[in-house]
Formats: structure tokens, C-alpha cells, sequence
């Protein structure tokens, strides 16, 4: 392979133009996420990050020192600016899901949501920072370039045309990347455990009573079955780690990652963070595909309507329909 | 947690993931700033908290033959001892 070919391979992967309705589509999931990991922290915002919190802002800042973007640090300490910090992060990430000023709606997120976890990082999940890395790449991405406000306004004014517009996938690219990294080290760090390799792993995990959700049933406690899903996930982890980037294959592993999530969403308590991962899958999915999918699922709306409106008329005049 | 209803477990999680970091010898820091929140949590006028003592609870999962489980038995050791000084109670 020459060097002009790897380019050209490089140039391909990060800039050839495509359809902006994948990261569009991931910028209101996104926000819909950010809003509600807000509406949990809400009762106890105050307690998390208050002027009188659990853990206190000098001990915060000795226990991770350095230059941090963290608007506590920087707003006067008292609580009613801690509370208005909470609506500015609540207000922003709204807009961001509608599309309205997104990028600097995208900024005002990221800033929030990174001084939020530097405020107290010990009360943060893997889904909370790939939230964060993710809104990150998401600043630069053109999240408002379809399914939003904006290009409502655009198209209105005469700025844009009604055909979305194919626009350099960088930033989608590197939140992918992100993706399959993080499968990538969860694998490579499971592997490390001798528990993950003799296939006992899940026999602990499923005995956490404090992050039990939902009652398991008994046969997956059998050895085998244990075993066999210790390694699953393992296979699982590095596939979408890496096989996820072989096209024929990625949606048979979005598949079986969405069933794998799913599970884990049903048997443990880990609020949103099967969410926060699942919401990256959008942007492994083709514009066409999406759009098809969006035509079905539009159909299948205006027949479910159809019929309702049938019966209705049926109950309402007592007439079958012709 | 194991205690609390499907909704009260989704929005105290948080506590839980920090109660676990309480226990990290290296996160040793975190402790009087929690002794002093439960302090100001529970003193009453005319009854300030005086001393506050995390304890960490404990119970080994043990794998045995053919996957059946048997609780092991619950012990404990004490991560701090504090004494409630009356500014901490501001």
C-alpha cells in the first residue's frame, strides 16, 4: 500500500461528504439524554454539588489538581448560582435537542456537563463520560444541518435548500472512533481478570444485590450458562471494538449490541448507561437505511391512525367501514 | 439499595457509586468532608452530632459447586472516626 493511497484511504474515511441525518439524529438523542441524566440529578443537586455537599469544592479540587473546565470553581459559592448553573445546563441541552442555536448550544452543553462530572467525579458512570467526549466532537459536528430549528429557519429564509445537504463526517467519525474504543478497553481490561477467562465473571456480578434491577431468572445462574456468557460478552466487546468497522457485519453486531445493552438494562441498576452507549449506534447506521427506516415507521403511523379512526367512526355511527 | 423500590434506585444510584469510592484508600480525602455532611444531615438545636464513624459493611461472593450460592457472612470495618468540630456544623 503506498502512501498516497493511505491518504487517500484517510481523506475518504474523515472527509468525504455524506448525509449530516445520522449525527443530526444523534444530536437529539443526545440531548434527550442529557436532559433526563439532569431530571435524575435534580433532587439532590444541592447535595452533590450545593455550597454544603457531600463532598466540598476544596476537597475536589486537592483531589484532582490542575487546570479544569469547571464552572463551579469560577461562579461565586452560593447556592442560588449552583441552582441557576443547573437551569442554564437544562435550558441549553433543550435547544441543543431541537436544533435551535446548536452550536452554541452544543458548547453551552459540553461546558456544563464537563464542569458537572469535574464538580464530583465520584459519582459518575462510563455513560457520563462518554457523554462528555461525545459533546465534545458533537461542537464540531453538523448536528443542526438536518432535523432541527435551524435549518427550518434556513430553509425560511432562503438560506438553504429543502434537500439536506452531504457535509464532511470528521466529528461523527471521531465520536465513532470514541465508540469503539471504549468496547475495545472494556474487553482489553476484562481480559486481564481471571474471572472473565474462566467464565465465572458474571457469577459475581449477577450477586451485587445493590445493582440488581430486576429478578434474574434461575437458569442463567447455571455454570454453563455463566460461562457462556462471560465469554459472550468478552466476544462481544471486541467485535464491536473492532468488527464493528467491517461493513458487511456492523449491523448483525449493532444487533446483538442492542439485545446485550438491553439485557443489562433489564438486570442492572446502572441508570442511563446502556443509553448513553446505545445512543452512538445511530451514527453506525447508513443516511439511506435511516431515512428508510423513517419512511416505514411513517407508514406504519398513518395505517395504525387509519384503522383507529375506522373503528372510531365504526363505534361512533355503528357502520362497517366500505 | 437492594432495599429501595424500582424509582428510588434510579435516582439515588449516584449514592451508591459514591459510597464505593468512600472505601478506595486512595480517595481516603472523601471521608471527613462525608463525616461532616452527615454531621450538619443530623444535628438538631441543642443537639449538634458530636462524633460521626463510617463503617464499611462487607460480604464475600463465593462461587461454590454446581453454582449454588450461600451468603457469606456480613463484617465490617471502621473507615473514620470523626470528631464534629461546631464549624462543621455551619
Amino acid at each position: 500500500m503506498s502512501l498516497s493511497s493511505v491518504s487517500r484511504l484517510w481523506n475518504q474515511f474523515f472527509f468525504a461528504e455524506q448525509s449530516p441525518l445520522p449525527i443530526a439524529l444523534f444530536r437529539i438523542i443526545y440531548g434527550i439524554l442529557v436532559i433526563l441524566t439532569l431530571a435524575l440529578l435534580r433532587p439532590d443537586w444541592l447535595n452533590w454539588y450545593g455550597v454544603h455537599a457531600w463532598l466540598s469544592l476544596p476537597t475536589a479540587l486537592k483531589l484532582e489538581p490542575g487546570h479544569r473546565l469547571n464552572l463551579f470553581s469560577i461562579i461565586p459559592q452560593s447556592d442560588a448560582w449552583i441552582e441557576a448553573l443547573f437551569w442554564v445546563a437544562l435550558a441549553s441541552a433543550v435547544l441543543l435537542t431541537l436544533g435551535l442555536f446548536t452550536r452554541i448550544n452544543s458548547v453551552l452543553v459540553f461546558i456544563c456537563l464537563t464542569s458537572i462530572q469535574q464538580r464530583n467525579l465520584y459519582i459518575t458512570h462510563g455513560g457520563d463520560t462518554f457523554l462528555r467526549l461525545a459533546g465534545f466532537f458533537l461542537i464540531f459536528a453538523p448536528a443542526g444541518a438536518a432535523l432541527s430549528l435551524d435549518r427550518v429557519i434556513r430553509i425560511r429564509r432562503g438560506k438553504e435548500p429543502r434537500t439536506i445537504q452531504p457535509r464532511s463526517p470528521w466529528a461523527q467519525r471521531m465520536i465513532q472512533l470514541q465508540l469503539s474504543f471504549m468496547y475495545l478497553v472494556a474487553f482489553m481490561v476484562k481480559v486481564k481478570g481471571a474471572p472473565w477467562l474462566q467464565g465465572t465473571a458474571l457469577f459475581y456480578v449477577y450477586h451485587l444485590d445493590e445493582f440488581r434491577r430486576f429478578p434474574i431468572p434461575a437458569r442463567f445462574f447455571h455454570p454453563i450458562v455463566l460461562k457462556l456468557g462471560s465469554w459472550s460478552a468478552l466476544a462481544l466487546e471486541f467485535s464491536l471494538g473492532v468488527l464493528i468497522w467491517v461493513k458487511e457485519l456492523r449491523y448483525y453486531l449493532l444487533a446483538l449490541g442492542l439485545l446485550f445493552h438491553l439485557w443489562l438494562e433489564y438486570s442492572l441498576n446502572i441508570p442511563l448507561f446502556q443509553w448513553d452507549i446505545l445512543s452512538a449506534y445511530v451514527l453506525f447506521i447508513d443516511a439511506d437505511d435511516l431515512s428508510r427506516l423513517w419512511n416505514a415507521l411513517r407508514t406504519f403511523c398513518f395505517r395504525l391512525l387509519r384503522v383507529h379512526n375506522e373503528l372510531e367512526r365504526q363505534r361512533v355511527f355503528g357502520t362497517r367501514p366500505e | 439499595m437492594d432495599q429501595m423500590g424500582l424509582k428510588q434506585k434510579l435516582f439515588k444510584e449516584r449514592y451508591r457509586k459514591f459510597a464505593d469510592n468512600l472505601q478506595r484508600d486512595e480517595l481516603d480525602d472523601l471521608l471527613p468532608d462525608a463525616a461532616r455532611y452527615i454531621a450538619r444531615l443530623n444535628s438538631r438545636p441543642g443537639n449538634p452530632v458530636k462524633t460521626v464513624i463510617l463503617t464499611e459493611k462487607f460480604s464475600f461472593i463465593v462461587p461454590r459447586l454446581g453454582g449454588n450460592y450461600v451468603p457469606e457472612p456480613w463484617d465490617s470495618h471502621i473507615l473514620l472516626g470523626y470528631g464534629v468540630r461546631p464549624e462543621d456544623l455551619k
